[in-house]
C-alpha cells in the first residue's frame, strides 16, 4: 500500500552545482598561497585558541594539503548526500546545495585570511586572529550560500519535481463498533546517541579535568534525546495523535474535522523537511525519524501537511480517510 | 496495528482484541521482536478498559505468539514461524471445532491430521 514511484533521477547539473564550490575554493586557496609564497614564514600559525592567540603551527605545504583534503573530502561527502537526498525530490535539495556553498565559502575565507595574516611575518609565534576576521568569514559564507541558492534556482528551474501522487484509499469497515490503529515509531540513531551521551556523563569519574556541570549537561541532553527518539502514532475516532512514548506531553494531533486527505508516501527528510526530528517548514510539518514510508495528512483550512514516518502507514491513512468521511457518526 | 471492535457483538471484547492482534502478526505487519502498541494506548484509543486489552494480549501469550514482560510491554515472539502460526491458528481451531461437531475425540482428530501429513506433497 506504500506509494513507491520510480526514484527521480537527479539532474547532473544539480550534482555538479553542489560539488563546484568545494573544487573552486580549493583552487582559489591554492592560487592565493602560490601568489604569496615568498612572503610566508617557514611555519604558519594555523590554529588559534579561544583568546585568538596562535596555538598550532604547520608548514605552508602541509597547510595546503590539509585545507584541500578538508574541502575536497567534505565536498565529496556533501555531494553524495545531496544526490541521495535529491533522488526523492523536494524543495530542500536547493537548501542543501546552498549550505554546501556557504560552508565552502566560509572555509575558503578562513584559509585566505589565515594566509593573509601570516604573510610578511618572519615568525608566526606571536600572531593572533582578530575576532572581526571570523565575522568576515561568516559574511563570505553567507554570501556564498545565497549565491549558491540563487544559482540552483536559476540553473535547475524545474526543481523540485512534483511529488508522485497516489490516490487516497479507504477501508471497508463495518459501520458499527469502533476502530483504531496504533503503532510505535522510533529513531535508532537518536536512541543510540542519547545512550552514548548518558554514558559520557560518567566520564568525570575517570577524567578529573572534566567539570561536573558538563556531566549534568550530557546526562540531561542524553535523556532528552532518548525520550524524543520514540513516539506512539494513533489513529482513532479523535483523529491522528502522535505522542512521545511513555509521556503524556507533548502531543501533536490532527483532529478528524481537520483531515482533508491522508495518504502513505515515502518522504525525504533532507529534501522536504530540511532534516530529521520534529520539523516545521512553511508548507508542512512533521515528526521525521527516517526516510521512507510516512503517514502524510493534508489539513483542511490552511492546506498544510503533517507527516510522521511510521511503518504500515497505508493502513493508518486508509483508516483516517474512512473515519474522517464518516465523521458525524464516529463522533 | 489495525483494530476494529464491536461492543454489540457476542464475541468478548478481549477475544476481539486478540483476533485483531493475531491478524496483524499473521499479515507480517510485525516482525519477530517488534513491540505491539501499549495496552493503555489501545484501550484509550478504542474506549475500552485496559484490562480488556490485556486479556487479549494474555491470550496471544498463551498461544505463544507474543511475550509479555512487565515494563517491556508486548513483544512479538522471536521465532521465524510466528506469523505463519498466527495465520494458521484460526484454521486449526476451525478444524477442531468442525471435528468435534462431528463427535470425534482428540485421538481421532490427531489421527486425521497425521493422515493428512503422511500424504506425499
Amino acid at each position: 500500500m506504500t506509494a513507491t514511484g520510480p526514484p527521480y533521477r537527479v539532474p547532473r547539473r544539480l550534482v555538479a552545482l553542489v560539488a563546484l564550490p568545494f573544487v573552486v575554493t580549493t583552487a582559489v586557496v591554492a592560487a592565493v598561497q602560490a601568489g604569496m609564497r615568498d612572503r610566508l614564514p617557514a611555519e604558519l600559525a594555523v590554529h588559534f585558541g579561544p583568546g585568538g592567540a596562535a596555538d598550532r603551527f604547520e608548514t605552508p605545504g602541509r597547510f595546503l594539503v590539509t585545507m584541500a583534503a578538508m574541502l575536497l573530502l567534505g565536498g565529496a561527502a556533501w555531494t553524495v548526500m545531496a544526490a541521495r537526498s535529491g533522488r526523492g525530490g523536494g524543495s530542500g535539495t536547493g537548501v542543501v546545495a546552498a549550505v554546501g556553498w556557504g560552508l565552502a565559502a566560509f572555509l575558503g575565507a578562513i584559509a585566505v585570511l589565515v594566509l593573509h595574516l601570516n604573510a610578511g611575518t618572519a615568525r608566526a609565534d606571536g600572531l593572533s586572529l582578530p575576532l572581526w576576521h571570523l565575522g568576515v568569514a561568516f559574511a563570505v559564507g553567507l554570501a556564498g550560500g545565497l549565491l549558491g541558492y540563487a544559482l540552483v534556482r536559476k540553473t535547475v528551474p524545474d526543481w523540485p519535481p512534483s511529488q508522485d501522487v497516489t490516490a487516497p484509499e479507504w477501508l471497508d469497515l463495518p459501520r458499527q463498533g469502533r476502530a483504531g490503529w496504533a503503532r510505535r515509531t522510533q529513531s535508532v540513531p537518536m536512541l543510540l546517541g542519547g545512550f552514548v551521551m548518558m554514558a559520557g556523563a560518567l566520564a568525570p569519574l575517570v577524567v578529573s579535568t572534566m567539570p561536573w556541570w558538563a556531566a549534568i549537561v550530557l546526562l540531561l541532553g542524553g535523556l532528552l534525546l532518548v525520550l524524543m527518539a520514540q513516539a506512539d502514532v494513533v489513529v482513532d475516532r479523535r483523529g491522528l495523535t502522535v505522542r512521545l512514548s511513555g509521556l503524556p506531553w507533548p502531543r501533536l494531533s490532527v483532529p478528524l474535522d481537520r483531515v482533508a486527505t491522508a495518504r502513505a508516501r515515502p518522504v525525504n527528510p533532507l529534501g522536504e523537511f530540511g532534516g530529521w526530528g520534529y520539523r516545521v517548514m512553511p508548507k508542512r510539518s512533521g515528526l521525521i525519524y527516517r526516510s521512507g514510508e510516512a503517514l502524510v495528512v493534508r489539513r483542511t483550512g490552511d492546506g498544510r501537511e503533517f507527516a510522521v514516518t511510521v511503518d504500515d502507514a497505508g493502513t493508518a491513512a486508509a483508516l483516517l480517510n474512512t473515519l474522517a468521511e464518516r465523521r458525524p457518526e464516529t463522533r | 496495528m489495525l483494530l476494529h471492535i464491536d461492543p454489540g457483538s457476542p464475541v468478548p471484547l478481549g477475544d476481539q482484541v486478540a483476533a485483531a492482534a493475531r491478524a496483524a502478526i499473521a499479515s507480517g505487519g510485525f516482525a519477530p521482536g517488534d513491540r505491539l502498541p501499549a495496552a493503555r494506548t489501545l484501550a484509550d484509543s478504542l474506549g475500552v478498559n485496559v484490562h480488556t486489552v490485556l486479556r487479549g494480549y494474555q491470550r496471544l501469550r498463551d498461544e505463544g505468539l507474543i511475550e509479555l514482560r512487565r515494563g517491556r510491554g508486548a513483544v512479538v515472539a522471536r521465532t521465524d514461524t510466528v506469523s505463519s502460526r498466527a495465520a494458521l491458528l484460526p484454521h486449526a481451531r476451525a478444524l477442531v471445532a468442525e471435528a468435534r461437531s462431528h463427535g470425534l475425540d482428540e485421538q481421532e482428530i490427531l489421527a486425521l491430521v497425521r493422515e493428512a501429513l503422511a500424504e506425499p506433497v
